[in-house]
């Protein structure tokens, strides 16, 4: 399993410990999205995303839209580089909403 | 030899090649002349010819020449000399003077054409000061053929077109006005109206 | 073409922009609201720099850009016209031929100073009549992009648009999105994405493995549409794109599709896809849903819907731009329809033509001599046809160099407004007769003459207003130039109401210089044809205008070198008219062959009133006073062989003509041994020896191969008068 899970008082703790990808993505969606509903809040760290591509996004994306419709809160954290470097290049850090720290380790690419 | 040598070294800025060039050789009123080969451009009979009024007694004339028309100047009557009378050996060398950077072809009615001769440049002598009967700046220079000195003519001063039309213009103003101070009757033949 | 063919082709049409535009502006002045002249002086200075930017002449571009700004404010109503405005355009459109001169004479890139500055000053005047203007209006302009104004001032960005929505077996297909949009941050800058999932309804039923992505993006980028799409080429089959083109480039694509040539009539996709605004894949998509559609459509009548209702349904272009390729479309139609009838050709091409046509006349009159002298009657027919379609092939290729006159003569309307400005006259030009035909090439050589006399009323003619109204004179003086035909030639008049020629002075000038006699007595038309004498200028102090060298004399001389002729009436205090005869042509006329002694002549047809044979007794020769009674006319003669100074022939004949010659109000008589009758004639120049030569104005070749001379009627009639005026005198 890539993703641990953790719940803690109706909060959902999950981190993926894997790249986000087309390879990915069939498992990782069944898992998020089952956590999603069983929790009112989801903290998803993504530290540990290696890389990401576009079924990678959509996935985060789709994440954010369901928590939306189920009232569910659903934030990401500690954004691996190559997510940040994602969201910048499509600009979507106001619509995902969470705060992005950026690592002093920052490499430029 | 040391003779020539002197001559050539004499004249040195005016023949510094010893170059010969062609001439061809043509009498005019009883005197023989020549102009540079190059400066020819055909030699024609004459056929007919028609007469312009009101213009000095050199202009012979203009001729068809190939469905152009093409001016004749008295050789001899341009030099100073008579009228030259047309005989079976007249004949026109046509040749062409630059006016402005325009061309204009010009016939030259002389009473016989000769031979063409080579003169060497050692052969050649700038156009005496003074003793020739003609302009000194019709004389391009002097080619000594044998013992005789023939006169090489400067065509773009023979047939100056600014010259040409400059006379004729003194020619004109006897018809036109406002009346000036006549004349010298002499200098006109044609042009006069009988009542005067 | 080279490089100096383009700079001469630019030059060429930036000239005849220019002297469009002028007249524009001149007309403007009296009819401020009429937009065709506004439209005129836009579409100049437009054309213009256009043109410049193709070529890469910068500074051109960089001047007129703003130009065409300010006319497009004025256009669109933000600025108003009036004189201050009138006159800096045309110092403007100065200024451009200026630099368009510079283009030409020097591969120098850099501008000089006096030009640059003067372009700065023109730009600030311009600006400055219109106080809204701001400096943004005055985008420099570099090299052949041209930044656009307008919407650019509205919108804080000035975009692309471009919309992506990739199909859901991308993924799987192995693109990408993201890598697209990583590469297309290559060729500009992303200002603004929108990212989006579409077609996702049920989370549950969403397959992480398909693609649901939807981009919104603006971009910021020089780069053209077709290099945008490549950006997507791949993604072509999977992704549905969108490229909406910025405002600032809608404005952009407009204007080069009105550069576009007329020449041709291009369908709306082809002329859209030349400008850069469709690419050739959203063509040819669009295409493709036209032909669905049609066969879609099972009812036959429901008519096909337009490719450029489809391409803005997808989104491909926007309305506008449609709209504007469809103008262009039409006005491209009207053009080449216009075309067909006029064909840009090369003068020299002509003039070797009319050369031939020339050498046809006279070979057909060859044949002529031919058949009649071995009395050839079987052929009569067959060469009589060809003379009569020699005759209209003639006449056809010389109507191929007329041109009208009113060019020359509206050129003047800026020469007339200026000086009089200068000078503090108030002066009006009246054009009459613009649309009167000559030969192009007299056209040519009459303007330098024409401008001399126009200044000679300009400076000398017209008076101050305070001295015209003393006068009781209206303030404004007015200048009429007028042109008609007459008897085979053009008649130009220049005539001014201003304070006349006073003929006591002339006469005193010409004394004092020598031209005549003190105590001659000289006709009033002999006292102003003095006029035209060299050294003889009536105003004592020499103004800034005439002040260059250029004389009455040298106007003659050039009128003349033209086969015309030049006369000068004037009435003290009442005004002067100059009135030019010019012949219509220099290649061929009709002419009248007569023989005398034993030479023939051609009188121009044009010129010839009438023949009177010897013995018709209608008229009466007065040999002492050199007179002829013609049925109560009197009229002065010349007897041409007795003139000319030729011997009599000793076959003479008997039965002299009398041709009567009239050139403008002037008769004369010409009394001759022949008349041969109508010939047509080839003008063939005699040469610069005879210049200056009167009574004879050319020479021709006949039929049989002998030169004609022929006569100059007007030199002859004056001749004639004179020999006249001489008897009475002594």
């Amino acid at each position: 399993m890539t993703i641990s899970f953790q719940k803690n008082n109706d909060v959902g703790y999950l981190r993926v410990d894997d790249e986000m990808t087309i390879y990915t993505a069939a498992e990782q969606k069944a898992e998020l999205l089952g956590h999603l509903c069983d929790c009112n809040e989801i903290e998803l760290n993504l530290s540990n995303v290696t890389e990401i591509d576009s079924a990678g996004l959509q996935l985060l994306m789709v994440m954010k839209s369901e928590g939306i419709r189920l009232n569910h809160d659903v934030r990401f954290i500690h954004h691996s580089q190559p997510v940040i470097e994602i969201i910048e290049l499509l600009k979507i850090s106001t619509q995902f909403g969470d705060p992005i720290v950026i690592p002093s380790e920052w490499q430029t690419t | 030899m040391g003779d020539l040598m002197t001559q050539g070294s004499e004249q040195k800025s005016f023949a510094a090649e010893d170059e010969t060039s062609q001439y061809l050789t043509f009498l005019a009123s009883n005197e023989r002349f020549a102009i540079g080969i190059l400066d020819v451009k055909e030699l024609i009979e004459i056929n007919t010819m028609t007469q312009v009024p009101m213009t000095p007694d050199f202009i012979r004339g203009v001729i068809n020449l190939r469905g152009s028309v093409v001016p004749v100047i008295d050789l001899a009557s341009r030099l100073g000399r008579d009228i030259s009378t047309l005989t079976k050996r007249s004949c026109i060398v046509l040749t062409e003077v630059a006016l402005n950077e325009e061309t204009q072809t010009i016939g030259m009615l002389v009473d016989e054409v000769n031979e063409i001769l080579e003169i060497s440049q050692t052969h050649l002598q700038p156009p005496p000061n003074f003793g020739a009967e003609i302009r000194t700046d019709f004389i391009k220079a002097m080619g000594r053929v044998d013992e005789e000195f023939i006169i090489l003519l400067d065509i773009n001063h023979v047939l100056s077109i600014e010259e040409l039309s400059v006379l004729e213009q003194i020619a004109d103003t006897k018809n036109s006005l406002p009346k000036k101070e006549a004349d010298d009757p002499d200098t006109m033949k044609t042009g006069q109206n009988t009542n005067d | 073409m080279s490089m100096d063919e383009a700079k001469q082709t630019f030059a060429q049409e930036s000239e005849e922009l220019l002297h469009d535009m002028e007249d524009a502006l001149l007309s403007m002045e009296e009819s401020p609201d009429d937009k065709e002249y506004l439209n005129s002086v836009f579409r100049a200075m437009h054309t213009i720099k256009g043109a410049a930017g193709v070529f890469g002449f910068d500074h051109i571009v960089a001047f007129t850009h703003p130009v065409e700004t300010e006319m497009d404010r004025i256009r669109s109503g933000e600025s108003s016209i009036d004189a201050d405005l009138i006159a800096t355009l045309l110092d403007c459109k100065d200024h451009t031929a200026s630099l368009v001169e510079h283009v030409l004479m020097s591969d120098d890139e850099s501008l000089p100073d006096d030009l640059q500055i003067k372009g700065s000053e023109l730009l600030s005047r311009l600006t400055g009549t219109a106080p809204n203007a701001t400096d943004n209006n005055l985008v420099k302009s570099e090299g052949n992009e041209v930044e656009t104004e307008g919407e650019a001032k509205t919108l804080p960005h000035d975009n692309w648009l471009i919309s992506l929505k990739f199909k859901q077996d991308s993924l799987r297909n192995g693109l990408d999105p993201l890598s697209f949009i990583r590469y297309l941050g290559t060729l500009g800058d992303i200002i603004d994405i929108i990212t989006l999932l579409h077609d996702l309804d049920d989370i549950s039923n969403m397959d992480p493995e398909s693609c649901y992505l939807q981009f919104r993006i603006a971009f910021n980028s020089d780069a053209d549409k077709a290099a945008i799409e490549s950006v997507f080429e791949f993604a072509q089959e999977d992704c549905d794109i969108r490229i909406l083109p910025p405002h600032s480039k809608q404005r952009y694509y407009i204007d080069l599709m009105e550069e576009l040539p007329e020449a041709e009539l291009h369908r709306l996709g082809d002329i859209l896809m030349q400008i850069g605004a469709l690419t050739k894949t959203e063509l040819e998509n669009g295409l493709q849903i036209q032909s669905n559609e049609k066969t879609d459509k099972t009812d036959q009548d429901i008519e096909q819907k337009p490719i450029g209702e489809i391409l803005v349904e997808q989104q491909s272009v926007n309305k506008a731009l449609v709209d504007e390729a469809l103008k262009k479309q039409d006005k491209t139609r009207k053009k080449v329809a216009q075309e067909s009838q006029n064909i840009r050709v090369d003068s020299a091409k002509l003039g070797q033509l009319i050369n031939l046509v020339g050498e046809l006349v006279i070979s057909s009159a060859a044949m002529r001599v031919t058949v009649e002298h071995h009395g050839l009657g079987e052929v009569e027919e067959v060469v009589s046809n060809v003379e009569h379609l020699v005759e209209e092939i003639r006449d056809n290729a010389l109507q191929l160099r007329m041109v009208q006159i009113g060019d020359t003569f509206s050129r003047f309307r800026r020469v007339v407004r200026d000086v009089s400005k200068d000078l503090g006259k108030n002066i009006e030009l009246r054009i009459t007769g613009g649309d009167s035909e000559l030969d192009k090439t007299i056209v040519e050589k009459i303007n330098d003459p024409l401008t001399h006399l126009v200044r000679n009323c300009l400076d000398h003619g017209i008076e101050r207003p305070e001295v015209r109204k003393e006068q009781g004179k209206p303030a404004t003086g007015t200048v009429n130039l007028n042109a008609y035909h007459d008897s085979g030639h053009i008649v130009i008049e220049i005539k001014d109401d201003g304070a006349g020629l006073d003929p006591d002075r002339i006469q005193a000038k010409a004394e004092a210089i020598g031209l005549v006699k003190p105590d001659q007595e000289l006709s009033r038309q002999e006292i102003f044809r003095l006029a035209f004498e060299p050294g003889l200028s009536t105003k004592t102090e020499a103004s800034k205008l005439s002040g260059r060298g250029v004389g009455m004399d040298v106007v003659k001389r050039n009128i003349e070198s033209l086969r015309g002729t030049v006369e000068l009436d004037s009435e003290l205090g009442a005004g002067t008219t100059v009135t030019i005869h010019l012949p219509l042509t220099l290649a061929i006329i009709d002419g009248f062959l007569i023989g005398t002694k034993n030479e023939t002549f051609i009188v121009p047809l044009s010129m010839v009133d009438e023949c009177v044979e010897m013995e018709s007794g209608e008229w009466k020769l007065d040999s002492d006073s050199h007179y002829i009674n013609l049925r109560g006319d009197v009229l002065p003669y010349i007897n041409l062989g007795d003139f000319f100074g030729y011997t009599d022939d000793p076959s003479k004949n008997q039965r002299e003509s009398l041709v009567v010659v009239r050139f403008g109000r002037n008769k004369a008589g010409l009394v001759v041994d022949h008349l041969f009758g109508e010939q047509q004639t080839v003008i063939k120049p005699m040469g610069k020896i005879f210049q200056n030569l009167k009574g004879i104005s050319g020479a021709t070749v006949l039929g049989n191969g002998d030169i004609a001379l022929i006569l100059d009627v007007q030199g002859l009639i004056n001749l004639a008068n004179n020999q006249h005026s001489e008897l009475i005198r002594h």
